[in-house]
């Protein structure tokens, strides 16, 4: 056998891996949508129509079938970001010249419909392009705006400034927040999925936002690195190709 | 005035029930038949088989359609009740755990008349009960 066989083989047998892989991926992401979904809606209602009959149980009771019920609204909330995740892993990929910019304004936009009240200075540079598809890029601006909005000091405004720089190959944006930052000795776990650094996060985080964020930047030939310091803010740096049908435009 | 039943055709029990339980909280009056799968529902549908002594001229108001169904799948369902002049008019709602647009496009090109995704929370499954009443059954 010559040396050329032998790699051929190998990459038969790792084409074979990846092909099992993206079976197994999309197997999970079938059972996630249908059959995860069925027994917790069944435990969902059922606990609902139960907490109706409130008045025929003891206050141990009540407080135990409580307990269900927000177990069941976490696990729901589990399941749907672990469909993102999957989503992003698996969708095809469309590409275009992207307006992150853009993507970005559009998405404070709707952090700010979300939560009025906050007061909010957002500054995002100008003709910040990249290569890529559109949709999943959206995605993760959403996750690393989304993060440095719940993570700014609570009492405070928001502060939240996007940029960015590029060479001939890459564009690096940066997210850059003034919130309660984190020590950089756990920078390495950050956009591992599940891995969350305050045991104080707010209740609907499950620590899969980077996560997801750094699935899009990968698949885009990318990468996500987070640097920050406690009480001092984070930087969000995520590297993607330069638009290639873009020439003029520097950000 | 005896009123034409729904026809839902679902294998989860638990939906079954909660699919009970949302008819009578949203006013839908029209007795529920229930088939557990596709093969059953259309052996219901044009009265043979189990069913075979079963009016063939009474057709339901509605059909509600699981689309994850053992033996026939949900899709190949609505298409066999499309194909058949008999039952080609009848409304069919799929009903899914499913939001992803592939599974909701699939859906419409199958033939249903509508697609809902049921929601986890059951306060929303009776809201969705509701317009269904409305657009289908009033």
């Amino acid at each position: 056998m010559t040396d050329s066989d032998t790699l051929q083989a190998r990459i038969a047998a790792l084409e074979s891996e990846l092909d099992a892989l993206r079976r197994t991926q999309s197997v999970l992401a079938l059972a996630l949508s249908h059959d995860v979904r069925a027994p917790l809606r069944a435990i969902e209602s059922f606990s609902y129509l139960l907490e109706q009959r409130g008045d025929a149980l003891d206050g141990t009771a009540r407080d135990h079938l409580r307990r269900i019920r927000d177990a069941s609204t976490r696990l729901h909330r589990l399941v749907a970001r672990l469909q993102s995740w999957l989503h992003v892993s698996e969708a095809p990929l469309v590409n275009d010249t992207v307006d992150l910019s853009m993507l970005a304004d559009w998405c404070v936009g709707e952090l700010r419909d979300a939560d009025p009240q906050r007061d909010a200075d957002i500054e995002i540079a100008a003709n910040l392009h990249t290569q890529g598809d559109e949709r999943l890029l959206k995605r993760a601006l959403q996750e690393l705006l989304h993060n440095a909005w719940i993570y700014s000091a609570p009492d405070g405004r928001v502060r939240i400034r996007v940029d960015g720089e590029q060479d001939d190959h890459q564009l690096i944006l940066r997210v850059h927040d003034h919130g309660i930052g984190f020590d950089p000795a756990h920078a390495a776990k950050l956009g591992e999925p599940f891995q969350r650094l305050h045991p104080s996060e707010p209740p609907e985080g499950c620590g899969l936002g980077l996560a997801i964020a750094r699935r899009v930047a990968e698949r885009h030939g990318g990468s996500l690195r987070i640097e920050g310091r406690p009480g001092e803010g984070a930087i969000a740096h995520l590297t993607l190709p330069r638009a290639t049908g873009l020439t003029e435009q520097t950000p | 005035m005896t009123l034409a039943p729904v026809l839902l055709i679902e294998d989860n029990l638990d939906d079954v029930e909660l699919t009970r339980l949302a008819f009578a909280e949203a006013g839908i009056e029209h007795p529920l038949v229930v088939a557990s799968d596709g093969a059953l529902a259309l052996d219901w549908l044009h009265a043979r088989g189990v069913h075979a002594g079963r009016d063939p001229e009474a057709m339901p108001a509605l059909i509600l359609l699981d689309l994850n169904l053992p033996k026939l799948d949900g899709r190949e369902v609505v298409q066999a009740i499309r194909a058949n002049p008999a039952t080609r008019h009848l409304p069919v709602v799929a009903l899914s755990s499913s939001g992803e647009p592939m599974d909701i496009d699939a859906s419409f090109a199958s033939g249903v008349d509508s697609y809902l995704q049921k929601p986890v929370d059951f306060g929303r499954f009776i809201e969705e009960m509701k317009r269904v009443r409305a657009q289908w059954l009033d």
